[in-house]
Parts: structure tokens; sequence; C-alpha cells
């Protein structure tokens, strides 16, 4: 029998998996330091700047600091073995470009719903939304410097949580803050698939 | 491998565009695509497993 020579040796060389997560929230809630904070490269970006017409479009009201935003997406990658790739996407702050979430939610494990207790409203369209879809997600508050501090409980009663959605306080520009915010909800993610599979 | 949005912001290409291309290139047999689907059943287990223990060791 003759297979003849592969024209295609890469073929061979199985692909790595790829696990994807989201990463959502509010205008300037701290998705893209998140994604930095624990990426292996500079967050890529397709990003503009915010001109004098776009800042009276957006509301900065409570987020004084913040000169630009994420108008597309950004997202990171973090290598965990040759066979291993994860992905972090965080999703368009603005209702204006929701069009581009159906798309990233596509194959997700989860999703991290950054919220920011002085604007924690901003949150409820990221929680409709994977509730929505079933997307596995928790709720990681991240402590701006100046914002009140609420207890979680607090939160979770604001945000009217199903009592199973984790909350946790997080610092995105921390890394292993940030790091312990993507195993939770890893974690919560392998709970939920498995209660899945139990029904 | 390289997702899609990664090829887009090296080029810096809009996502669509890019999408356009690589589907040109499915059709040659010139790249190949993996779709972000898991497989259900312990390999899924294992799989964020090996996540977990990757990200506590970073």
């Amino acid at each position: 029998m003759d297979y003849g020579h592969s024209e295609r040796p890469s073929d061979a060389a199985p692909l790595p998996t790829a696990i994807k997560i989201l990463i959502a929230g509010g205008f300037g809630v701290g998705k893209t330091t998140l994604v930095g904070a624990v990426s292996e490269t500079r967050p890529l970006r397709t990003e503009e700047v915010l001109t004098e017409s776009g800042v009276g479009i957006d509301d900065l009201e409570g987020v004084e600091t913040k000169r630009t935003t994420t108008v597309a997406m950004d997202f990171g990658r973090i290598t965990i073995s040759d066979d291993l790739v994860l992905y972090l996407f965080g999703t368009p702050g603005q209702d204006r470009f929701w069009f581009v979430w159906d798309e990233l939610a596509l194959g997700a494990i989860g999703a991290v719903v950054l919220a920011d207790t002085r604007r924690l409203a901003d949150c409820f369209p990221s929680i409709d939304y994977f509730e929505g879809r079933g997307t596995p997600f928790l709720v990681a508050v991240n402590c701006f410097e100046g914002a009140r501090r609420y207890r979680l409980d607090e939160v979770q009663a604001a945000l009217n949580l199903d009592p199973e959605v984790p909350v946790l306080l997080c610092d995105a520009r921390q890394r292993e803050s940030a790091k312990e915010v993507l195993i939770m909800l890893v974690e919560h993610a392998m709970k939920i698939r498995a209660a899945r599979r139990a029904d | 491998m390289q997702s899609v949005a990664e090829i887009a912001a090296h080029l810096d290409l809009p996502v669509g565009a890019v999408r356009v291309l690589l589907g040109d290139l499915v059709a040659r047999n010139l790249v190949r695509i993996r779709e972000p689907h898991l497989t259900v059943g312990p390999t899924e287990h294992s799989i964020f497993e090996a996540v977990v223990n990757g990200l506590r060791a970073l």
C-alpha cells in the first residue's frame, strides 16, 4: 500500500485547544486593565481615542480619569501549554457596539462581569445578556481608589443575582487578583457544566 | 495558532475583512481553523483543570 507523501506535513501536528473567556462590564470599569494584568503580551486592541464629539455621547460621570475607551474590542492571550491557549476577550463597553457580542460569546466557557460600585447599574446589561444565553459568569467588583466599598452581599442583592453566581472583590491592576478572578470563573463554569450534564 | 482577532490586530485590519480573507485561504486549504468548542465529557473536565492549574502557575 502506498500512502504517498503528505503534501501538508503540518496536518500531523495537533492544533492547540483554544479556550475563550469574556471580560464584560460597563464603560471604563477596567476590562482592558484586567486583560493586561494577566495577558502574556500587551492587550491587542482595536481602539479609537474618543474625540470631543465622542465625549458628548459617552457618559463620563464617575470615570473622570479615563481619557480613551475601547470602541471595538481588546484581548489577551495566555499560553497554558503547547496544546492549550486561553484567550481573554474584552467586550465593547458601549451599547452601540453590542452587535459584536454575539460573535464574541460564541464558544466562550464563561464571562467575568466587572462592576464599579459607583456605577453598579452599568453591569446590568452584561448580566442580562449572559443570563439570557446561559453563559456561566461571575461578578468581580473592581475596587477603585476612592470608591465606596460595599459588602459582597450588598452587591449581590443590588444586582438581584442568583445566589449561585459568585461575587468577589478584585483589583483589576493586580496580576494575582486577576488570576484569582479567572480561576474562580473556570471553577464556576466547571460546576455549572457538570450540573447541566447531570440534568 | 492565532485567533482571527489576533490576526486582525496584527494586520491592523477590521475583523470582518480578515474573516473574508481567511475564508478564501480556508477554501484553498492554506489555513486550518479550529472552532473554540469543547468536547463534552471527561476530556472537558481535564481541560478545565489544566486551565485552572495553568492560571495558578502564572
